[in-house]
């Protein structure tokens, strides 16, 4: 299609000012959250932001006309890569799609646009005794969108689930531009679980243009401790512990020293200095409950080693416990000039071996590293300090990323947390998945999206072309069968 | 990939940028579009459009700065300008980036490479090159305002565009409030109440609409500082802070008033300099930056933003002599951009008017939102920044409070007029004058006139 | 139990009438691919059998041919306690490992009806839950990886043994509750949780049903750690069961706190009595093959239990069908009904019926009825919406339709 024309018809779909197409205004849509040099920027032809449904129904069988990819886009602080439009094509920002449609007090579900900030949707419901439980890092900047797209989680999933726990339902913008609603408010819906599908999916099988999620009620009370150890050794063991006795936090993340260097004199929020990790453990409830799970809790750190335990309870004590968690990666910057993180998981019991090996990858690449992470959920977030200006430094940097994740798979461990595979972490699918399990995630791509349309060069390793599939399992299947012609 | 800074007869470069004031490449490069400062900014959020946010517009500056963006290019000029360097993303940016700093030196390239158009060229010269680079103009104006005022001539004044460049442009509902008296530097001193330890002194910044247009509004301050054991006096010589001309681009003749004020304040020793208005407060905090380059001056710079304090800042560093008069009104709070972000000071203002008795203080959303005022924003970008300035509006009336209490003249009239606009008749005070009733007012202390110590 | 092979032999093995004719009992997964590709490339339909529990769960098949049963792959492959992570053979009982994991003081926490003898496969295959999906959601919030044999001839796995992965798509949610029509599952992992320390359950009368769902709106505006929220219709009035789980002090006072409250007849159920009481309760919902007998449930937005229940109640007894036990779930917008269609029972009495309670709910499941009235009835009820992407996918994966053909939604 003649580009005029294209640029003609986007514009009649969203006005004018919903549409960008000059060199200078596609610069800014190039990049997302990721990390340069772990991620490529990629320029798209032209930028759309739709305000209904509707309208990306049209977008799509546009691009469709034009044979033109359509990449999704949230507030773009994904970080692997997944707003960024590897093959060029149009970009559906969904940022003007922000509203709140509905808040249901009684079955506690809010009806949402999926341009929210994950934020503002607690900040809203909180009035009506809710939130939204879902709470990465990026909560004061990222859509509900990019969270379903993402599947993301936060130091609160450790009691509360991630995302996929909390949607109920999903209006989504297949790639034949048909608007269809998945799952919904009433239990029973028959068919598969496409919801489930979509949830996690990278953007690559829909457009999510409205989801239903579930609010969860503001817990009664609520407490945090803060328990300093020696060593990371230690404070592992502790958090083996407390999960090994049935004790399921809000919250349990860990910090270790260095991370506390860098944190501590930005925001003194009095992790002591020379512990060598601390505990951050936030537990809520009834305040019968929080107070007698707060005792035992502190026991299992004292008989763990820890040399103290605090506890705050009034907000303003607590949120500064938090600051310095919360800020962590921000503080960074007072070590090293840029950071990468990778943000694998690791089967619990598995993480005083897998720190003590990253340590050691630390030591041979000579690259400090610091480690603030979901301790209760086993997912880490290896800190790597760098400073990308001196040479060969970023290269360095990846390949100390790939020791840690192999390292990680090695012991059962899985590549993504919560951060996502988008272009960033797919060479390493082949890591954990063979041709088969690749063949079956392709099945279902296939299903939704059989021409690839939707943010494509995503999730599955280079070159690995869905039409490939199909024949590598006609051929998988002839060879058991001994049939040599199919 | 970035292109090194040639430094060839004093004239930088860097990529497309040149001359002097361009913006640092280090300082540029520090962004690594994490986007956490997106939902803080409010032009992104009015628009939802990436190349509006702070991210964005550093991504155009770095592909100026890679050769792949023209300074000249329109969209580059269009957002330099539409940024109201509220300063929201630099609170929120994990990496620590200085925002400020690179807009304004984004926007002195383009000040002195692209010819403007005439009539925004005329409005700016007046505004800025004549009326405020001395304050006296400045007083003599508003002495003129108010004469208009009186002998009906208010819509001719309007027509001069003069009251508009003021943000005065509600005169009516402005009248009551404007100071019969502006303070003339030199002229009056406030004496200390005797408090526990030794005699202590401050100065007071008078600042160019803050002593003119609000200058009762200082005086209260000034009898507050006073009550709480402090002389203080209003320093001859000082100038306009230069904020105006700093967020403009104008940076020569920010750098002039920078250097007098330094003057006007260095015989002073090392007493404190009191601001009631955020916004000069924040460029006078930068005066170690600004005149970095400046060998002469470059210490001496820093020196004298050490000791400046927000009006706020100085109570919430002593113990605070309780206000006893009951204040039995609803209240809420708007959050100057230039004191919660660009200074960070945002729990003191709370703590002093939760010491108020009888006065509740209720939190309205986003306040910290910029509300649109931002210096002369509200002249050259009136549609956005009254978008901003409704939203405000919205967010205030939604709550029970019958007066909006801000900490800064920009705001204080942008607030204003927004909730006029709005069907709003709620007042809209500084909080020096709230404190000030409630420690009695201006009858309880009165300036000795013409009798300042400096 | 007779294994399953031996009853084909016995030609006992007939699902809705239609007799198996040959079995399978794979010993491992590449097995079970095998078994799969052979039949696909031999046109024969399969269908895979867990503990038999719920066979008739469906459509009556298309065909059945072959018998594939789970039974060998029954082991609990890796369970580490102090992970909390559970990975288990497809033809394993879930009463076996929840006895596995009560020695270390965990749990599934799932109660579906009869699932004692259910294996974690046909689990996975039902998606099925029971009341406690008001506290601890289903198997979908618990199911953490998959492994899966395919028409293909291929074994796929996805997911793993961590409690948080994002590693490619959420493979595991979209077999869960397939039917097996995208693949036998082959083996599974969960999160396990904690066993309560305490429970308690408090059943309460009323004389109507206003009066119940009163009391139940209140329980779930409320923040107190109940694990189930269950309605009884007794032709005499209504009884509301509360399960209470958690801290032993605050289990009690919870309990207390709604027996104090109530205002006719309370019973207070701890510990053992609380857990036998709810065996019972959802073992009344049995996918009871008697005569005439059919269980249907229906689902509408939790707020609309009530008016559910009641219209259904006043529906049936228009069309002049008695409904012997009809139980509700107000946290979870659901109606189990038996209803007893009497002289009307036959494929066009239940047509009618399920087309009345389409009408009232967002979706009708008949979970059970004697199989020549279910012929040519989805007992699905509403084709879903998607249902093109539903039928894209049963291609990509099982594109002879080897697999459970026609029992699906849809008639998939
Ligand atoms: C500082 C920082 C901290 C972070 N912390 C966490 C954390 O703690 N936990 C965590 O899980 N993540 C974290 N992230 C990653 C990121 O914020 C999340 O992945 C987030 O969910 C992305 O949301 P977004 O709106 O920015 O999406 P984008 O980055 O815009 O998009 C992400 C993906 O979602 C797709 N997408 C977006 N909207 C839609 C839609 N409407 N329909 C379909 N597809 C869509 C895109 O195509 C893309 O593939 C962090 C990021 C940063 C920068
Ligand atoms: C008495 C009784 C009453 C019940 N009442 C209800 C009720 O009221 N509501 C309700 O929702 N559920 C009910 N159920 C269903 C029950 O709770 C479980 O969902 C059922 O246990 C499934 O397990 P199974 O091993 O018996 O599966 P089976 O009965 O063997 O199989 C069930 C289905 O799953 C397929 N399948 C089995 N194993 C696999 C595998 N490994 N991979 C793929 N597909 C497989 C089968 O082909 C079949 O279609 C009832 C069960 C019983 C015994």
């Amino acid at each position: 299609m003649d580009r005029e024309i294209l640029v003609e018809k986007l514009q009649g779909i969203v006005g004018k000012n919903g549409v960008f197409t000059r060199p200078a205004d596609l610069l800014v849509y190039e990049y997302d959250g990721s990390v340069d040099g772990a991620v490529e920027t990629a320029t798209p032809s032209a930028v759309a932001l739709p305000t209904t449904a509707e309208q990306i129904a049209d977008i799509v069988i546009l691009a469709r006309e034009a044979g033109l990819p359509v990449v999704a886009r949230g507030a773009g602080t994904g970080l692997s890569g997944g707003a960024v439009p590897q093959q060029g094509g149009i970009i559906i920002s969904l940022t003007r799609m922000n509203r709140v449609l509905e808040i249901d007090r009684e079955d506690r579900t809010a009806l949402v646009e999926p341009g929210v900030i994950n934020l503002e949707l607690s900040e809203e419901t909180l009035p009506h005794g809710f939130f939204f439980a879902p709470d990465p890092s990026s909560q004061k900047a990222c859509t509900i969108g990019g969270n379903v797209a993402e599947n993301s989680g936060g130091p609160h999933c450790l009691k509360y689930g991630v995302t996929t726990n909390h949607v109920l339902g999903l209006e989504i913008v297949l790639p034949d531009g048909r608007i269809v609603w998945t799952g919904g408010r009433s239990a029973g819906v028959s068919g598969y679980d496409l919801t489930g599908a979509m949830v996690g999916s990278e953007g690559m099988l829909g457009i999510v243009t409205k989801a239903l999620v579930r609010l969860t009620p503001s817990p009664e009370s609520t407490l945090v401790l803060l328990a300093p150890f020696a060593d990371i050794e230690s404070a592992s063991h502790a958090t083996s512990r407390i999960i090994a006795a049935g004790i399921v936090p809000a919250a349990l993340e860990m910090m270790d020293n260095l991370t506390i260097q860098a944190v501590e004199p930005a925001y003194h929020a009095g992790y002591p200095m020379d512990a060598g990790a601390v505990l951050l453990i936030e537990i809520d409830g009834s305040t019968d409950d929080v107070r007698g799970t707060g005792v035992e809790i502190a026991a299992l750190c004292v008989e763990s080693g820890a040399t103290e335990v605090r506890s705050a309870t009034e907000r303003a004590e607590r949120d500064l416990l938090w600051k310095g968690r919360k800020m962590a990666l921000g503080a960074m910057g007072r070590l090293a000039p840029n950071y990468y993180l990778h943000d694998t998981v690791v089967p619990r019991s598995k993480l005083p071996a897998t720190l003590r090996r990253v340590e050691e990858i630390s030591r041979d690449f000579d690259l400090p590293i610091a480690n603030v992470f979901h301790a209760g959920d086993g997912n880490l977030h290896p800190l790597m300090l760098f400073d990308r200006r001196v040479n060969g430094s970023t290269e360095r940097v990846l390949e100390a990323s790939k020791e840690i994740i192999t390292y990680c798979v090695d012991v059962g461990g899985a590549l993504s947390g919560e951060h996502g595979i988008g272009t960033e972490k797919r060479g390493y699918m082949t890591l954990v998945y063979t041709a088969d399990d690749l063949a079956a995630m392709a099945g279902l791509k296939n299903s939704f999206d059989p021409t690839g349309m939707f943010n494509p060069e995503k999730l599955f390793p280079k070159g690995y072309m869905c039409g490939e599939v199909r024949a590598l399992r006609m051929q998988a299947m002839a060879q058991k069968l001994g049939i040599h012609a199919l | 990939m970035a292109v090194a800074i040639e430094n060839d007869a004093n004239i930088l470069r860097l990529g497309g940028f040149s001359g002097p004031d361009i913006p640092e490449d280090d300082l540029l490069r520090a962004c690594v579009h994490c986007g956490m400062c997106l939902s803080s900014c409010p032009t992104y959020r009015l628009t939802g459009q990436e190349m509006s946010s702070p991210r964005g517009r550093l991504w155009l500056m770095r592909a100026v700065a890679d050769d792949r963006l023209e300074l000249l290019d329109p969209l580059f000029d269009e957002q330099m300008y539409q940024c109201l360097n509220c300063r929201a993303c630099e609170a929120v940016c994990p990496s620590g980036v200085h925002y400020g700093p690179l807009v304004e030196a984004s926007r002195a390239q383009l000040e002195q490479h692209r010819p403007r158009s005439a009539q925004e060229r005329a409005l700016r010269r007046v505004g800025l090159d004549w009326l405020f680079a001395d304050s006296g103009r400045l007083r003599l104006v508003v002495r003129m305002l108010r004469l208009a005022e009186k002998t009906g001539m208010t819509a001719l004044a309007r027509r001069t565009g003069l009251l508009k460049l003021l943000g005065m442009e509600d005169l009516q509902a402005l009248t009551p409030e404007i100071s019969r008296r502006p303070i003339v530097p030199g002229n009056e001193r406030w004496l200390a109440d005797p408090v526990s330890g030794e005699r202590r002194h401050a100065r007071l910044f008078n600042g160019c609409v803050m002593g003119t247009v609000f200058a009762n509004t200082n005086r209260a301050a000034a009898r507050v500082v006073a009550r709480n054991g402090s002389d203080i006096d209003v320093p001859v010589e000082q100038q306009c802070c230069g904020a105006l001309h700093v967020h403009a681009g104008m940076m020569e003749e920010a750098r002039v008033l920078a250097r007098r004020n330094i003057d006007a304040f260095e015989r002073s020793g090392d007493d404190p300099i009191i601001v009631t208005a955020a916004g000069c407060g924040a460029a006078l905090k930068e005066y170690g930056f600004l005149l970095k380059d400046d060998a002469a001056y470059a210490e001496r710079a820093q020196r004298f933003s050490d000791r400046v304090r927000d009006f706020t800042e100085y109570l919430g560093e002593r113990d605070l002599v309780p206000p006893s008069k009951p204040v039995p009104r609803t209240v809420t709070y708007q959050e100057p951009c230039h004191l919660v972000h660009a200074q960070r000071i945002s729990r003191q203002p709370r703590d002093l008017m939760n010491a108020i008795p009888g006065l509740e203080l209720v939190e309205m959303r986003e306040s910290s939102l910029c509300c649109g005022s931002a210096g002369i924003y509200n002249i050259i970008r009136e549609e956005m920044a009254n978008e901003l300035g409704d939203r405000k509006a919205r967010h205030a009336m939604e709550t029970p409070a019958t007066e909006v209490i801000t900490a800064n003249p920009g705001c204080q009239m942008q607030v204003r007029a927004s909730l006029r606009r709005n069907g709003s008749s709620a007042r809209v005070r500084h909080i020096a004058e709230l404190l000030d009733e409630s420690y009695g007012g201006a009858k309880s202390k009165r300036a000795i006139i013409g009798r300042s110590e400096y | 139990m007779p294994s399953s092979a031996d009853r084909v032999k016995n030609g006992q093995l007939t699902i809705d009438g239609v007799s198996a004719t040959e079995s399978a009992v794979p010993v491992d997964a590449q097995e079970m691919a095998d078994v799969l590709a052979e039949a696909a490339a031999l046109g024969k339909a399969v269908t895979p059998i867990g503990g038999g529990t719920a066979l008739t769960l469906g459509n009556p098949p298309e065909r059945v041919d072959v018998a594939l049963s789970t039974e060998r792959l029954a082991g609990i492959i890796d369970y580490e306690p102090t992970d909390l992570v559970l990975s288990v053979g497809a033809g394993a009982r879930f009463g076996d490992v929840q006895a596995v994991l009560a020695e270390h003081g965990q749990r599934l926490p799932l109660d579906p009806p009869g699932a004692g003898d259910a294996t974690i496969g046909g689990l996975i295959a039902t998606g099925r839950w029971g009341p406690l999906r008001y506290s601890a959601g289903t198997l979908r919030d618990l199911l953490i990886g998959i492994s899966v044999a395919h028409p293909s001839g291929t074994v796929s796995k996805a997911g793993g043994m961590v409690v948080k992965n994002v590693s490619g798509y959420d493979m595991p949610r979209l077999y869960l509750g397939s039917l097996g029509t995208l693949g036998v599952v082959v083996s599974a992992n969960f999160k396990v949780l904690p066993r309560p320390r305490a429970e308690a359950t408090v059943i309460a009368s009323y004389d109507d049903l206003l009066a119940a769902f009163a009391a139940a709106s209140q329980l779930r505006g409320g923040r107190d750690p109940i694990a189930a929220l269950e309605a009884l219709f007794l032709n005499s009035g209504w009884a509301l069961a509360t399960h209470i789980e958690g801290r032993d002090e605050t289990v009690d006072a919870v309990a207390r706190r709604i027996v104090s409250g109530a205002a006719g007849d309370v019973t207070r159920l701890d510990e053992q009595e609380s857990a036998g009481w709810w065996s019972a309760y959802v073992d009344q919902q049995h996918l009871a093959q008697a005569d005439n007998a059919v269980l249907v449930r229906c689902g509408v937005r939790p707020k609309e239990t009530a008016a559910l229940a009641s219209t259904i109640i006043d529906e049936m007894s228009e069309l002049a069908i008695s409904v012997p036990y009809l139980a509700a779930s107000p946290g979870l917008g659901t109606v189990v009904a038996r209803l007893d269609l009497g002289g009307a029972g036959s494929q066009e009495g239940l047509a009618k019926v399920q087309g009345a309670l389409l009408s009232l709910a967002d979706s009708v499941t008949i979970l059970a009825a004697p199989p020549s009235w279910k012929r040519g009835i989805d007992v699905w009820g509403r084709l879903p919406e998607g249902f093109d992407v539903m039928q894209a996918l049963r291609q990509q994966f099982d594109p002879e339709r080897t697999i459970n053909p026609g029992r699906f939604a849809g008639f998939l």
